[in-house]
């Protein structure tokens, strides 16, 4: 009987989860169909007449290699090609060491008086 | 712009449905052509002078030739306009006229939220507050996308499942890119509008805008670039991901370069925009001038909502309560009443089953939510009302 009851009390629970989800998500479907319009754009078939043309691929890389890889294709590939790509600050660019800056000897503004 | 029928000296306006100038007090057309442009140097063929006078009564900014003077507003007939300042405006090479008209954009919209199940009776027999067409300004580039993506993507490895990660790196042309050229309106409205059919471009000339309000280009060569590139990046990314075999496939980030063509056009595409109120707050709706395609998201019928989906929630859950029962009662009674691993397996399958129905409805709800702010944005608004020319 305990058993009985333990099981009906379970299917009720996840039945009702089960058809309520299901519902809402039905119906959510209904409603953005229903009353968002004209919810696309151009996209790359509009615009590309060719399929896009691959440089380098490569597949079951690391995580970790993320940054190194988009700077390689900004200094390797665009750089060389006359490009002139915009330093973005996650492409982690390192800092000249101070021995290959020249000193600065004459301060560029007056003290104030 | 304002410029004078040849019979009566009244002002003419652009008539989309039968592609003339019409004069509004003598009835008379003319062939956008015929009505006098004068010849321009090279620099005057770039830019335009251009008087802006305010109307005192609707609050309009009617932007005017030089040579002319604006002695009444073209919108509301009142003459109580005032000088405010001269302005010098980058003259478009191009102008997709106006196809459909005021009417013909409220029909469409009608025709289109009558087959909507849940959008309310009030709005569907909404009375437009206010429909004007308005030239949006838009850059139509042809550019060199170069885009390196970083791919991840979930791999079934026997029961486990996976995460690997790709790179794709690439570049394409897109041709006849449109950018939306105004900072006021969303970039993310004005791209629904398109397709917009640009065979149908005619050389600019400032007859077309009579009757229409209109705005100008404020983006700087950079952030055009910037539009470029950001508009390049996303379809990139949409259509490099088809290139990795594997679910759930998304991008973590990509590094994307843009690169415009020397032959960008400055053009003005048509939309209609129609405002209406509904509890007190607007709803401004685009119908594309050119198409008719019809953008923006209406409130929902909530009582209608929520009774369809608890009364089929209640009808869902008494079945699958029903299946449950019975599939767990064979599962104890195949075991002699253990729990059992292929019992422990079904529990997680219709778990994943959950939890997926539930990520997507809270999904399509989300970016319901969000579109409706778009669409009763004030921003929109202001730039439906600040907009005159």
């Amino acid at each position: 009987m305990l058993k009985f009851i333990l099981v009906l009390i379970l299917s009720i629970l996840a039945g009702g989860a089960l058809g309520t989800i299901f519902s809402l998500w039905f119906w959510s479907k209904r409603l953005t169909k229903s009353n968002i319009l004209g919810d696309s754009t151009g996209g790359f078939d509009e615009y590309s007449e060719h399929p896009i043309k691959l440089i380098w691929a490569s597949s079951d890389v690391d995580r970790s290699v993320m940054s190194k890889y988009f700077r390689s294709f900004r200094n390797d590939y665009l750089i060389p090609n006359g490009m002139k790509p915009a330093d973005y600050s996650y492409l982690d660019e390192e800092f000249p060491d101070a021995d290959d800056l020249p000193d600065v000897d004459i301060p560029l503004f007056k003290p104030l008086q | 712009m304002a410029s004078l029928c040849q019979n009566c000296g009244g002002t003419l306006i652009f008539d989309p449905a039968r592609n003339k100038m019409s004069c509004k007090m003598c009835g008379a057309f003319f062939d956008v052509r015929d009505v006098e442009v004068q010849d321009r140097t090279e620099y005057e063929e770039q830019y335009m002078d251009c008087n802006i006078y305010v109307c005192d009564h609707c609050g309009g900014e009617i932007i005017v030739n030089s040579t002319e003077v604006s002695t009444y507003c073209i919108y509301c007939g009142n003459p109580a306009v005032v000088f405010n300042r001269v302005a010098k405006q980058r003259r478009p090479e191009f102008i997709l006229p106006f196809s459909i008209t005021k009417e013909q954009a409220v029909m469409i919209l009608r025709a289109r939220i009558r087959k909507s199940f849940f959008v309310p009776y009030h709005i569907k027999h909404f009375k437009p507050e206010a429909v004007r067409g308005i030239y949006i300004p838009y850059w139509i580039v042809n550019a060199e996308h170069y885009n390196a993506s970083f791919i991840e993507g979930k791999v079934q490895n026997g029961k486990r499942t996976e995460t690997h990660y790709y790179e794709r790196a690439g570049y394409c042309t897109f041709n006849n890119l449109l950018l939306d050229a105004s900072k006021a309106l969303n970039d993310y409205t004005s791209e629904k509008l398109e397709p917009f059919d640009l065979t149908a471009l005619k050389p600019f000339n400032e007859n077309y805008l009579a009757g229409f309000y209109s705005d100008m280009s404020d983006l700087n060569e950079q952030e055009i670039i910037n539009a470029a590139n950001r508009r390049s990046d996303e379809m990139f990314r949409s259509e490099i991901v088809r290139d990795v075999h594997a679910d759930n496939v998304r991008i973590v980030d990509s590094y994307a370069y843009t690169e415009i063509n020397d032959d960008k056009v400055y053009a003005m595409l048509p939309a209609w925009f129609i405002t209406m109120q509904f509890n007190g707050e607007p709803l401004t709706v685009l119908v594309n001038g050119d198409t008719g395609k019809v953008v923006g998201t209406f409130p929902f019928d909530k009582k209608r909502f929520i009774s369809l989906t608890g009364l089929s929630a209640l009808i869902m859950a008494a079945g699958f309560a029903y299946i449950l029962y019975h599939v767990i009662s064979f599962f104890l009674w195949m075991y002699n009443d253990d729990v059992n691993p292929n019992l422990v397996q079904f529990l997680v399958y219709v778990g994943a089953g959950v939890s997926a129905a539930a990520a997507g409805a809270i999904n399509r709800l989300r970016r319901f939510r969000d579109t409706l702010r778009l669409t009763k944005s004030s921003q929109t608004l202001k730039y439906v009302r600040g907009r005159q020319g």
